[in-house]
């Protein structure tokens, strides 16, 4: 009886854990949740409209630019040293993504519930994750501004520059992990409509000028994360500033040169992608820029796995940019820091040459 | 009834193992680390045969350098000048697919030649160690000045034959897994399958006609420096946006092979 009543509680708990294993992942997202959940991004954004204004974003306009301020925007508008980056770098890759997220929600929304492929079903529960976090995290964000501008606003003129700089510090990663969350945002709704199947449609008949401004605009979206990543997530928000001490390393330097080659091509991006597409492509130049792109993204996939894996921070603060120690615990490090030097030397100045030649 | 009870629950625990191991497999992230970090260990660690600072690869090196000049026969010249370039060669290939094969996606293609690749350069650095024990051990017998006599190549040279036959197999089968795993199209497209070729090509007649002519290890080493170093592999990535003609040549050599009007030129890299 003991021996039964062992095994039958064998039984249940292997049935409940083969259940708990296929329900795991199950149950979708509804497109009026996905709705329910932008609105809700829009409202919080609308109650906090003194910090998110419209204005001009290094020359793009916005309806997401951040107010700091008195004090901190005239340091950011006059381009103070680490000052500059607020916006320059920070505030506008949060402005670009916002843009696509605005240009292109409607689009999915419209969809009807049964016309989505199963891909699409998955990639709107991804989606709806992604809006959830970033509006829950606009709280931080705006608290973390408040501190920073009440920080300044008292002690501006007569703290010391150390302390001045490690408030600066705390404020961008705030910013950052605020920047990657949208990020976030914009790369799954650019699979989302991917899996849409819409540029199957776009290789099928002869594309308007319309059609360009969309894949234009997926370009520009599914780009942001190789700036974002390198330039704000992996240096900044994950790094201790202290390493400003190892200067002279060379695998410092070496990062350093890349980290200024990606910088410039950001400026590069800035100036090309943002206006807009003036040229209207035939079929074939159609097919051959998705191509084209598809190519890129399975290489830009390769090149932010290798950013991840490398785990800059650590290298950076365990092992003060010891390569050579660094190795024993990540043995394919150099292997990783050799595809983010290929593919920022080599690959993206090549296909933004190329993409501007194409629709700008 | 105890009995029935206690098969009851072996059986129930034998269905646990079973759908356990089966979940474990089926939601087990498969990836390619294990050959990368095979090809890491051979490539890019001090104990593999293919990094120019491993003991062998000096003891090696140093020997054909010599004893080239203290052979008799033109055949035995011409088989250590080639080994002497494809060596060379080799570490510079193996570099290249070590940067790669990390970003390789796990599929059948992988699956089943991935042993191969790991025993053919096991092979190779067993051969590559023994090749330089024995070449340490008469250094040792008979002192350091003019030891590299004639006899000691006709003692080594099968070793060396087998060294390079199963590193040209190692590579033919990772150019198979490199084309079929590695899915970014600037990484691998008919460029890269040009240059795979090539390898292929120029490695298997190596093998077959070490001694007859000088000129294999040396098109292997043109090839792996014209295309596979950290700064010309530019070519294969900038391959996406060549000219239409350029295009043609490739496409060419894929359809005729070595007989292609293209092929020495891709060999000497002025394609």
């Amino acid at each position: 009886m003991k021996i039964r009543k062992i095994a039958l509680s064998l039984v249940l708990v292997l049935f409940s854990f083969c259940s708990a294993f296929a329900l795991v992942g199950c149950g979708g997202t509804s497109l009026k949740t996905l709705k329910e959940s932008f609105d809700e991004m829009d409202a919080v954004y609308a109650q906090y409209s003194t910090v998110f204004k419209a204005g001009s974003c290094d020359g793009f306009a916005t309806k997401y630019l951040i107010d700091y301020g008195t004090e901190i925007n005239n340091l950011v508008g006059n381009n103070e040293v680490g000052f500059k980056a607020l916006r320059s770098k920070y505030n506008i890759l949060l402005s670009i993504s916002n843009d696509y997220i605005d240009k292109n929600k409607a689009f999915i929304i419209s969809f009807k519930e049964e016309d989505l492929t199963k891909a699409a079903k998955k990639s709107i529960k991804k989606l709806n994750e992604s809006v959830v976090e970033y509006t829950d995290y606009i709280d931080e964000f705006v608290k973390a501004r408040n501190s920073f501008n009440e920080y300044w606003r008292v002690h501006g003129s007569t703290a010391n520059k150390e302390a001045k700089e490690a408030y600066l510090r705390e404020f961008k990663r705030e910013f950052g992990a605020l920047v990657e969350k949208n990020i976030e945002i914009s790369t799954n709704l650019a699979k989302t409509i991917e899996e849409t199947e819409i540029f199957d449609l776009l290789k099928a008949a002869q594309p308007t000028k319309d059609d360009t401004t969309i894949v234009k605009e997926y370009l520009r979206a599914k780009m942001l994360p190789i700036y974002s990543n390198f330039l704000i997530t992996e240096t900044e928000t994950a790094l201790n500033w202290d390493n400003i001490l190892y200067n002279g390393v060379q695998t410092k330097k070496d990062i350093d040169a890349v980290l200024e080659t990606l910088s410039n091509n950001f400026d590069e991006y800035k100036t090309q992608f943002l206006g807009d597409a003036t040229v209207q492509l035939t079929l074939d130049e159609m097919k051959a820029f998705l191509n084209l792109i598809d190519n890129f993204v399975i290489e830009s996939g390769s090149y932010l796995r290798a950013l991840k894996d490398l785990k800059i921070s650590e290298l950076a603060t365990t092992y003060k940019y010891d390569m050579e120690k660094y190795l024993k615990e990540n043995k394919f490090a150099e292997i990783y820091f050799q595809k983010i030097e290929q593919f920022i030397n080599t690959t993206l100045p090549k296909f933004v040459e190329k993409v501007v030649d194409y629709i700008y | 009834m105890k009995r029935k009870g206690l098969i009851i629950v072996a059986i129930l625990a034998i269905v646990a193992v079973v759908l356990t191991v089966v979940f474990i497999t089926l939601f087990r992230k498969k990836d390619t680390n294990e050959l990368a970090a095979n090809i890491n260990e051979v490539v890019a660690l001090k104990s593999g045969y293919l990094n120019e600072q491993n003991e062998s690869n000096i003891v090696i090196d140093d020997y054909l350098n010599v004893v080239v000049s203290k052979v008799e026969t033109p055949g035995e010249m011409n088989e250590i000048k080639n080994y002497a370039k494809a060596y060379q060669a080799y570490e510079i290939i193996g570099a290249f697919y070590n940067r790669q094969m990390p970003f390789a996606v796990f599929n059948a293609t992988y699956k089943n030649n991935r042993k191969a690749v790991e025993r053919s350069l096991s092979n190779a650095q067993n051969k590559a160690d023994s090749i330089a024990q024995y070449l340490n051990n008469i250094k040792g017998a008979v002192g350091n000045s003019d030891y590299w006599q004639a006899n000691t190549w006709a003692d080594c040279k099968e070793d060396f034959r087998a060294m390079f036959a199963s590193t040209a197999k190692a590579f033919n089968t990772l150019g198979l897994i490199y084309q079929d795993c590695v899915k970014s199209y600037f990484a691998n497209n008919e460029m890269s399958d040009a240059v795979i070729y090539a390898i292929e090509f120029e490695s298997t007649t190596l093998i077959e006609s070490a001694t007859q002519q000088q000129v294999y290890g040396a098109n292997l080493l043109a090839i792996a420096n014209s295309y596979l170093t950290v700064s010309t592999e530019t070519r294969i990535y900038n391959y996406e946006y060549a000219s239409s003609s350029f295009k043609d040549k490739i496409k060419d050599i894929l359809e005729n092979g070595s007989s292609s009007a293209n092929y020495t030129s891709l060999v000497m890299g002025s394609i």
